[in-house]
């Protein structure tokens, strides 16, 4: 005689098994002492986990104190990282800082070559240009003061950033006849360093999504992106 | 005074929102009230008297962290039991990485002894510390998945989810634990 598995002890035991197959371990069980037997034993293990008294007190010293000193230490430590949020990200980050100083200096750079442009023949001269890129967000531009300003600054951005964007780059597409090759490509390239800065703020904003600094220098670098691409096409 | 029907399904309704609200005295009541069912879990998981006393702490300091995320969806017993084998499933895999770079020889563990307290239910004082010496002797995979389905009622389906193992594998190591725990009790 074939004997039931553990397994298959188990299953049937447990209700798992098809109807089928729970009538044919049934039909076996009547006929085998031993399997039988085994099945009782089963029972008796599942009574013990039933029987399992569901708490126990620790033994030992109270494990409160310890519990709540590490909670209080964990505060203070929880207060000091506070703390440190204040420091923007990308004081914290130089390799960020230095790319975002890059971008500045590009855009103006590109922003200067634009005063002289014309057809041919101009160099990359460098010529005192206006004020610096302007604040396009229709927010005032004096320094972000709260978290809030630089969300509703950056809101006020991404409302149109895209159409906005859209429409200069078509326009400046259709102006290259005009503009000096230098011109263009002195543009084309700042724009690819501008937007390279917009992916790693993105990123380090993702990975940080708290970080004001990083919000408020990717609401820069958007809106540099625009001025330069007005300044080109004006 | 009858009782309100949200304080029968949630007894512990005011030391909680007081706790959430950071009382440090409302959350040591919970913590008396609680600390054995955590205990008793933690020890049968872990099989050692010290690992639990460890993990027990850890339970509560994490609990204490997400209070604000306990809704009151289901009861305060039950979101500290998923609490606690979330720690101690989180700190068997640390100690498997841990151990797979440090192997010691002879490195005997040794299971929750019968000194631990145990209470007896519904049967002799011997059966009970021969059961729980059998089920703290299981190798710790295997343990683990008998605890949370045969004492814990977990079903195969979530003790797959929390393992990440497939549910084909907890079975068998059911049928593995229960195979060894009858061979240990049969001696």
């Amino acid at each position: 005689m074939t004997h039931l598995t553990v397994e298959l002890l188990g299953d049937y035991a447990d209700g798992l098994l098809a109807s089928d197959a729970s009538r044919a371990a049934a039909a076996h069980l009547a006929a085998c002492a031993e399997c039988d037997a085994r099945l009782a034993a089963l029972a008796s293990l599942r009574a013990h986990a039933t029987a399992a008294p569901r708490a126990i007190e620790p033994p030992g010293d109270d494990l409160w104190p310890s519990i709540r000193d590490e909670i209080v230490s964990r505060g203070a430590r929880a207060n000091d990282a506070t703390a440190r949020r204040d420091i923007p990200r990308w004081r914290r980050a130089p390799a960020l800082a230095v790319a975002a100083a890059a971008i500045i200096a590009v855009a103006s750079s590109a922003a200067t070559l634009l005063v002289v442009r014309g057809r041919g023949g101009e160099t990359a001269s460098p010529v005192v240009t206006g004020p610096a890129p302007r604040d396009t967000s229709g927010v005032a531009a004096s320094p972000v003061r709260s978290a809030r300003d630089a969300i509703v600054r950056y809101a006020a951005l991404a409302r149109d950033y895209d159409r906005t964007a859209a429409e200069l780059r078509a326009a400046l597409d259709a102006q290259r006849g005009t503009l000096a090759p230098a011109t263009v490509a002195t543009v084309e390239r700042s724009l690819r360093t501008i937007d390279a800065a917009i992916a790693e703020a993105r990123a380090a904003l993702a990975r940080d999504p708290g970080n004001q600094a990083l919000l408020e220098m990717l609401t820069s670098t958007h809106e540099q992106r625009l001025d330069l691409l007005r300044r080109a096409t004006h | 005074m009858p009782l309100k029907l949200d304080e029968a399904v949630h007894p512990d309704g005011d030391l909680v929102a007081r706790a959430q609200q950071g009382e440090l005295g409302a959350y040591e009541s919970l913590y008396r009230e609680h600390v054995g069912r955590v205990y008793a879990l933690c020890l049968r998981l872990s099989g050692d008297r010290e690992r639990a006393r460890e993990l027990t702490q850890d339970v509560f300091v994490r609990a204490w962290e997400r209070l604000d995320s306990f809704a009151g969806a289901s009861a305060f017993a039950t979101w500290l039991h998923r609490i606690a084998v979330n720690v101690f499933l989180e700190g068997a895999r640390s100690e498997t990485r841990r151990a797979a770079r440090v192997r010691f020889a002879g490195d005997a563990h040794e299971p929750a002894a019968a000194d631990a307290g145990i209470p007896a239910a519904g049967m002799s004082p011997e059966e009970r510390i021969d059961y729980e010496r059998a089920v703290a002797s299981l190798p710790a995979g295997l343990r683990t998945v008998y605890v949370l389905h045969d004492v814990e009622g977990y079903r195969h389906g979530e003790i797959a989810r929390l393992t990440g193992t497939a549910e084909g594998t907890t079975r068998a190591q059911l049928h593995q634990a229960r195979r060894k725990l009858m061979e240990m009790l049969s001696r």
